[in-house]
């Protein structure tokens, strides 16, 4: 099982809307995918219509009993684990038991067989929890909207890879909400967009993506064949062919 | 190819030709899995289901789907007008998490009266009953239930209508040339019948005997020539994997020829078969065997079959022990080649009358026959083969000069692999007839001896 974690310490970024759509784009190319909402606000799971059940809570999540807790989306070879409002100090327990990366790697090793890809929708921080999970992650992926602040914190995130011991391949960033209109993001591009890290696929600023809270649903159900389903398409291609690279 | 729920079986690339065989499907999953149930068999279609499928779904308050539902119609396609609607089935799937509403469902559809678990297969086999035909109900092996005490005349009836059935069967696919198996398994049926009118002609007026026999035989000879290229034609593989390469040229040649003769003596084949003659034939032995059989058996015909049977197989059993002793390295190729008669005509006494024994020994005597007979088929089949092409090679005279030193060098080759082949065949059979005449099949001989 491959885990790709979407990743950034800054929110409104568009991390869930990639999780969203690439977990679809996972599912579609035949891969048993897991799309595992970390986020205690729980937008991923609002996105696929799925509450978590009221039985579920971080205590269970924390003794690896994941399984009861999964639901399935509207969608073939793809199921969700929605994420609890008492996630939200999901870092403090983790340190409790010792906080490590093996820590999570026991608590996802009970999916480890039945799914080919586990894709994680992380909160917006910088916690012990988002360590661990850049340590477990066989990728982390993070959209960067082009502005300064945004490539400001991706090269926070580079440094914490690098206290962390952990080899930069793993990370990987892509342009989010892109307006060409604006001088600052075409310049930041010209800038940054060459670099190794950075995939060639930019997401452009859509309007459908905006809209996939009304619609809930990945923007190839809700609009295929548009820009934003083809652009996510690509994304996921783009991520996949990456990923057998590492 | 999917299931009618829409799950992946295999997937495979398949054919385009019209007569289909497993083989069409070369390296592929769905060829693999069609070669290990029917193998050379030709694919047939029978039937033409149509399904209507409509599918639905629950969703709860946010919209979420939380069952998979289809409503499935099918439908046989028939030539006649009037569609003749098969049982349809309701499906339904859950999703994960949400289970409470499956359960529900299902509780629901129970209350109605449907049942659960239908199972697809028999879609199929109602499709399959509205035009007559049961999956697996023709069998190329013989088998057929005996009572010891009925006169051995009946138990010959018994026998010669199921194998003539057995050849009347297979006349359509042989005239239509489907696969190479409805000549084969005619053949084998006639052969039987032939056996089986030969050991008993004691018992009926030798006239009678004598015209059958002859018929027969005058079939036999008739589809010899096609099936003894059909041979030829389906070891192609084996052919080629004894020559090296600079001689798969001459072969090739060579299978072009057969393939040639085939379709002469096909057409031949087919003549004699469609003839007023052979037609009349058939119809006679069947009235014979009917109608007047047993009215015409003489008196040992109404001995018991039992007595007869173990009186029969004791005296080929004795003979072949005898023959087999006296083959030794030095005996002339006709020794084993009459010691091959007497084993086939032995396996046929033991199919007919086998019912009438204890299963186990049966199937242990008739399991050790096999291996003798495969070793003298084997010697017989390589010798045969040696003196065809031997033969093929001493009419290549003429037309393109090149073209035919090729073909000879090929079918040389041939002849020297098989022959080597043979010898070894040879030697080995001494250690199978020793196997054959083991103190455990001993035991089983005493059943007869």
């Amino acid at each position: 099982m491959k885990i790709i974690a979407i990743y950034s310490s800054k929110g409104g970024v568009g991390k869930t809307a990639t999780a969203v759509n690439l977990s679809y784009g996972c599912a579609r190319s035949g891969k048993k995918t897991l799309l595992c909402d970390m986020d205690p606000q729980g937008a991923a799971g609002y996105y696929y219509r799925i509450r978590p059940k009221d039985s579920f809570n971080r205590k269970l999540f924390l003794k690896g009993d994941l399984e009861p807790f999964i639901r399935g989306t509207d969608f073939e070879n793809l199921d969700l684990l929605p994420a609890h409002f008492s996630f939200r100090n999901l870092d403090i327990a983790l340190d409790g038991r010792g906080g490590s990366a093996k820590e999570l790697k026991r608590i996802f090793s009970c999916v480890k067989d039945e799914y080919d890809v586990l894709i994680l929708d992380c909160p917006p921080n910088m916690t012990l929890l988002s360590e661990n999970i850049i340590m477990v992650a066989d990728m982390v992926l993070t959209p960067v909207i082009p502005t300064t602040l945004s490539i400001l914190s991706f090269a926070q995130l580079i440094k914490l890879a690098d206290k962390l011991e952990v080899s930069r391949k793993k990370l990987v960033a892509f342009f989010s909400m892109v307006d060409k209109r604006k001088n600052m993001h075409s310049d930041t591009i010209a800038k940054f967009g060459k670099k190794k890290m950075f995939l060639a696929i930019e997401i452009p600023y859509l309007a459908d993506v905006e809209k996939m809270g009304l619609y809930r649903q990945p923007v190839a159900v809700s609009v295929p064949a548009s820009p934003a389903a083809i652009a996510y398409e690509q994304l996921w291609l783009e991520v996949w062919r990456k990923g057998s690279q590492l | 190819m999917t299931d009618f729920s829409g799950e992946n079986i295999i997937e495979a690339k398949g054919p385009v030709r019209n007569k289909l065989f497993p083989l069409d499907f070369a390296n592929g999953v769905l060829g693999e899995k069609l070669q290990s149930v029917a193998g050379i068999r030709a694919l047939l279609p029978l039937v033409e289901i149509t399904r209507q499928s409509q599918t639905f779904q629950i969703v709860n308050r946010d919209q979420k789907v939380v069952l998979f539902g289809s409503l499935e119609l099918n439908q046989l396609a028939n030539s006649e007008g009037e569609p003749t609607f098969l049982a349809g089935s309701l499906r339904v799937r859950g999703v994960r998490g949400y289970d409470k509403i499956l359960t529900r469902v299902m509780a629901l559809l129970q209350r109605q009266g449907l049942e659960a678990g239908y199972p697809e297969e028999r879609t199929l086999r109602l499709a399959l009953a509205s035009m007559g035909r049961k999956p697996l109900a023709y069998r190329s092996q013989f088998s057929i239930i005996l009572d010891q005490d009925e006169a051995v005349i009946q138990a010959a009836r018994k026998i010669f209508l199921q194998l003539l059935d057995g050849m009347e069967r297979n006349v359509p696919g042989i005239i239509q040339d489907i696969d190479t198996e409805f000549l084969h398994d005619f053949r084998v049926a006639l052969r039987r019948t032939r056996s089986l009118l030969g050991s008993i002609k004691k018992m009926l007026p030798s006239a009678d005997v004598d015209h059958f026999q002859r018929g027969l035989q005058e079939i036999g000879i008739a589809t010899g020539p096609v099936r003894d290229l059909d041979v030829y034609l389906l070891g192609k593989k084996g052919y080629q994997a004894m020559l090296p390469e600079g001689l798969q040229e001459g072969l090739a040649v060579f299978f072009q020829e057969l393939s040639r003769q085939r379709v002469q003596e096909l057409r031949r084949m087919k003549k004699a078969l469609q003839s007023r003659n052979c037609k009349q034939f058939l119809m006679r032995w069947r009235r014979c065997v009917e109608d007047s059989l047993i009215a015409s058996a003489l008196e040992a015909g109404h001995e018991p079959c039992k007595e007869v049977a173990i009186k029969a197989i004791s005296k080929r059993l004795q003979s072949i022990l005898k023959g087999g002793a006296k083959i030794s390295p030095q005996s002339p190729d006709g020794a084993l080649h009459s010691l091959r008669i007497q084993a086939k005509k032995l396996r046929y006494l033991l199919e007919f009358y086998r019912s009438l024994f204890s299963e186990p020994a049966m199937n242990s005597l008739v399991k050790s026959l096999k291996k003798l007979q495969d070793n003298l088929g084997n010697f017989n089949d390589l010798s045969v083969q040696q003196g065809m092409l031997g033969q093929h090679q001493k009419g290549l005279a003429g037309g393109e000069q090149k073209k035919a030193v090729q073909v000879a060098a090929a079918l040389g080759g041939l002849i020297t692999h098989l022959h080597e082949e043979q010898k070894g065949v040879r030697q080995e059979f001494e250690l199978r007839f020793k196997q054959f005449t083991t103190t455990d099949n001993r035991r089983l001989f005493d059943l007869f001896l």
